[in-house]
């Protein structure tokens, strides 16, 4: 798994400051709060939290999608190919989306139009944005169909979504995300309502669909696991801010922030015999807040210093630059 | 001396469903297991293996058309409802969807003491007061007692099913995918919490699952079905270590994570196309995904056995035998 | 060295307020508590009716047929034994016989809303009962259930109405039988559909692992979901059925006469609707607002509840 070998090339996401307010119960709260990465072509980008954290806000605000209480900060940047999303009019907007910027949600069945075969809803992006006639589009959809793995596609294009299993359906929805050819796919833990087996199966495909296309990946979800192994650099994200930038193959060996450690920690082992403890941690993950004094993880934490709960720590990194991580007592040694 | 009754023992259980007008799904298919006191015994299958409907079964809700449940010996199918009203308390299961599995309009406190209630054994207060110390042996606040299920979190709402299960001090606890839609954290917690209560009651426990990780780290014991039929069953760390069954293998090989730990990390599923449950595959039901899959498997059923101490599978030809 | 002052706020101005979650008595909203003044405003009259200084509902003026409101008539107030005669400002007016509008609409809104109250009691206890039934055990009840609710609500309900009065005569509590008996299907299907939905929750299953019988899984564990969903719907057929008794009296088949009822005095006022319409307009205006309010009612006790049934 290399990154990218132009270092010049400009990279395909910058996010800078990422803030998203949301109105929840008669409070003004910050759901994303200062989020900065970048993403370059041909990698991914693994957010990983659990609910509460904001992950899903967060890949909403970069499509416009955001519900009608919530909004994106003011001095909120998301450069895409040089302009920057959120100074967007609706029309441009409208443009950048499939054919820019391609998202996969989590359940397929509620992603898909129940009442429309699949042919016409993976048809609907390709004559909308590319201007294709109907003919043209429905030879596509197939070919879309059988390169995303759906056998017997000639058939399946007039099939309605309830006629398919899950995977089958997960499927379809990654063929009307490639359908116009995005150079950014933002998958919204697309294997999580998926059986163990399948979800290995679209994985596979979601990097085999990276690496013929070079598009660029963002892939959230809440299972550390997936993103050890799936993706290139891992954004752990707690309370709307992310806490650890960390190369996969470091996560979950070398996390230094202890939030990252005791999630790592907290998952069931496949060395260890049964009936072994888990490391738990104490407490719930919290809601949206207001104003948060200090790190968030505070009250959770059993690093916790005096400074932890007062001032909240910036993100800094190691010597590499490649490890960012936002804790004044961060772990030092590596995980046995 | 004569051997103790085992705490529960299926004998080719059946269970089928009705789809539509005159189709009849098998969801599970002369299915035969026992559990011994104090053990744990994972139940592990994908969607549509019929892990749940065997759950039901179990606890006869409804009871199964044809198969034996012999609970301490006797018979659930075949006692007087009488009976098994009175055998009820000593059965109890958990259940995934702790919304659903909560009366949306009764308070929590009220849910925990219902099992009290229903026996008609205690006053009111004495009820009350029992289910606050049930709450605190959970890990819950006793001041939650007047909430609603809306408005507690998912880990919570799990300790509320655990307490209500154990208010009536089950022998058996069958827990159907308790921490599946859980945060990591929060699940970590519950299986705590799970490990704490089967020690300090001596329960024996179902433990339903598709996730084979936490299933590794619950179970003693782990059976695999698939498509309604049992696979394999064998000790937990035998069955990880070396896999007798190619779906098992398939199975451990599924979940993601740096470095593989069984012996056959080159078993994958063929395809995952899964078969339909009211038109099963003949012969071996794995076959069309099995990438080991012979002549054989397509005509001929394959039946349990041994291939090892304590070790069974359903395979023609297992990965490891004797 | 950065503390929280340096991740500055700047929230955006023009994000607009979302709805928040309001207490139960805060979202019934304040044209809740208009209607429930209104109907509280009604009920006590048309209970207390005998209190006041009204005249006689039956006393017919003939000196002052169909008169405009604020007309001097002469009326029979009752006191003391024997019907005084005495002169009063008719405040609405008398009808094309010469009664007192008012106390005509004060006395008929007894009937009114005896009808209007008493029919949904009929409709909630047994459609409700039939519906839960129903949604519970499946199979053969249901099907005999909703068979039959299926030919009550085929069956023309003017027609039954007919056959009713025919049968057994005309009065009120046939009216409130009749009418009552075909607002059960409809109870039933608001049971019915709220007990299949909580039927297969497994929180019934957990019910029944605790060896509760049917009868307390009911009682207990369904009815209390579907007792509000069947509450708010009762509050629209109260004016469904308001207007169904108007609507009678007005083709005649109503309460008979002497005993006003609103539908009757619409009736009476049709021939004089050009001289004076304030005779079957006043009626008609107040049953309007009576209607409108149980139909408010309904709505906002749905909105109140409704989040709360989200919950599940």
């Amino acid at each position: 798994m290399t990154a990218s070998k132009d270092p010049a090339r400009p990279p395909l996401l910058q996010v800078e400051n990422l803030g998203v307010f949301l109105q929840h119960k008669e409070r003004l709260v910050r759901a994303v709060d200062a989020v900065s990465f970048r993403l370059k072509q041909g990698q991914t980008l693994g957010i990983v939290g659990e609910s509460g954290c904001g992950k899903t806000l967060l890949c909403r605000s970069l499509l416009g999608l955001l519900p009608g209480c919530a909004a994106v900060a003011p001095n909120a940047k998301a450069f895409f190919d040089g302009r920057d999303l959120f100074r967007l009019s609706e029309r441009s907007l409208n443009k950048v989306r499939a054919a820019g910027i391609a998202m996969i949600f989590q359940d397929p069945l509620s992603s898909l139009n129940p009442v429309m075969t699949i042919g016409r809803q993976i048809c609907e992006p390709l004559v909308h944005h590319l201007g294709m006639t109907a003919g043209k589009a429905r030879s596509r959809a197939v070919e879309l169909l059988y390169s995303v793995g759906v056998s017997g596609a000639e058939q399946r294009v007039d099939q309605y979504p309830h006629q398919m299993s899950g995977g089958m359906r997960q499927r379809v929805a990654i063929a009307i995300a490639l359908s116009c050819g995005p150079k950014l796919l933002i998958a919204d833990e697309p294997t999580t309502a998926l059986d163990v087996t399948v979800q290995a199966a679209i994985l596979d495909l979601l990097m085999q669909v990276q690496a013929e296309r070079k598009t660029g990946m963002i892939l959230v979800t809440h299972d550390l696991r997936v993103a050890a192994t799936r993706t290139h650099e891992v954004a752990v994200m707690y309370a709307g801010r992310i806490v650890e930038r960390i190369s996969a193959g470091g996560l979950l060996t070398h996390a230094r922030v202890p939030y990252t450690r005791a999630l790592v920690d907290a998952i069931p082992k496949m060395d260890r015999p049964p009936h072994t403890p888990l490391r738990s941690i104490e407490g719930r993950p919290p809601g949206p807040a207001g104003t948060i004094f200090g790190c968030a993880f505070a009250p959770r934490c059993n690093r916790e210093i005096e400074k932890c709960r007062t001032r909240t720590p910036p993100m800094r990194s190691d010597r590499s630059g490649r490890h960012g991580y936002a804790c004044w007592n961060p772990v030092q040694e590596a995980a046995p | 001396m004569t051997k103790p009754a085992p705490v529960l023992k299926i004998g080719n259980l059946k269970v089928t469903y009705e789809a539509g007008r005159r189709r009849r799904i098998q969801a599970v298919s002369d299915v035969s297991f026992e559990m011994t006191q104090g053990e744990t015994l994972g139940l592990v299958g994908e969607s549509g293996c019929g892990k749940s409907s065997i759950a039901r079964a179990v606890m006869q809700l409804p009871p199964p058309p044809s198969g034996r449940v012999m609970f301490f010996g006797e018979d659930l199918t075949g006692v007087s409802p009488l009976r098994l009203r009175q055998l009820r308390p000593r059965l109890q299961m958990i259940f995934q969807d702790s919304a659903a599995a909560l009366n949306p309009r009764r308070k929590v406190g009220e849910t925990i003491a219902m099992p009290l209630r229903v026996a008609g054994k205690a006053p009111r207060e004495n009820r009350n007061k029992r289910a606050r110390e049930m709450m605190s042996a959970v890990g819950l606040d006793p001041a939650l007692f007047g909430h609603r299920p809306f408005q507690l979190s998912g880990g919570q709402c799990q300790r509320v099913q655990f307490a209500r299960a154990l208010m009536t001090e089950p022998a058996l606890l069958i827990c159907d995918e308790p921490v599946s839609s859980l945060d990591v954290s929060i699940q970590a917690q519950i299986l705590n919490l799970l490990e704490q209560v089967r020690i300090r009651h001596g329960l024996t426990i179902l433990f339903i699952s598709h996730d084979m990780a936490v299933v590794k780290n619950v179970c003693d014991r782990v059976a695999v079905m698939y498509l309604g039929r049992l696979c394999e069953a064998a000790p937990t760390e035998a069955l990880y270590r070396q896999p007798a069954h190619p779906y098992t293998a398939v199975l451990i090989n599924a979940i993601p994570m740096a470095g593989p730990v069984i012996s056959r990390p080159d078993i994958k599923a063929v395809t995952t196309d899964l078969p339909s449950p009211i038109d099963p595959p003949s012969g071996c039901r794995f076959h069309t995904r099995c990438p080991l899959a012979r002549d054989r498997c397509a005509k001929v059923e394959p039946a349990m056995e041994s291939v090892g101490p304590c070790r069974q599978a359903a395979c023609h030809y297992p990965l490891c035998s004797g | 060295m950065a503390d929280c002052t340096s991740y500055p706020m700047n929230p955006p101005r023009d994000i607009p307020p979302a709805a928040r979650r309001k207490s139960f008595s805060e979202s019934l909203g304040e044209s809740f508590w208009l209607s429930a003044i209104w109907l509280f405003c009604v009920i006590i009259f048309a209970v207390t009716a005998d209190l006041w200084p009204l005249a006689e509902y039956d006393h017919m003026n003939w000196q002052s047929p169909a008169a405009p409101p604020g007309t001097e008539i002469h009326v029979e107030v009752p006191g003391g034994g024997r019907p005084v005669e005495m002169k009063q400002v008719s405040l609405l007016g008398t009808d094309t016989m010469g009664r007192d509008v008012l106390a005509r609409l004060i006395y008929g809104a007894r009937i009114s809303l005896a009808i209007g109250l008493i029919t949904p009691c009929i409709g909630m206890v047994i459609g409700g009962l039939l519906g839960m039934m129903a949604g519970f055990y499946r199979g053969r009840v249901e099907a005999v259930i909703v068979a039959v609710m299926d030919v009550i609500l085929a069956f023309p309900g003017l027609v039954f109405l007919l056959a009713i009065t025919f049968i057994l005569g005309p009065g009120l509590n046939h009216i409130i039988l009749a009418l009552g008996l075909l607002t059960i299907p409809a109870f039933t299907r608001v049971a019915r559909a709220n007990t299949l939905r909580c039927a297969r929750l497994e929180f019934v299953q957990s019910a029944r692992m605790l060896g509760q019988s049917d009868i307390s899984i009911l009682v207990l564990e369904i009815l209390p979901n579907v007792i509000w969903p069947m509450i708010v719907y009762a509050l629209l057929v109260v004016s469904y059925m308001i207007v169904a008794e108007g609507a009678l009296s007005f083709l005649g088949l109503g309460v008979p006469a002497p005993t006003p009822s609103w539908g009757a005095m619409i009736a009476e006022g049709k021939e004089v609707l050009d001289k004076a319409p304030h005779v079957s307009l006043i009626p008609a205006l107040v049953m309007f607002l009576t209607v409108f309010s149980f139909n408010i009612m309904g709505d906002c006790l749905r909105r109140a509840v409704h989040p709360k049934e989200e919950q599940l």
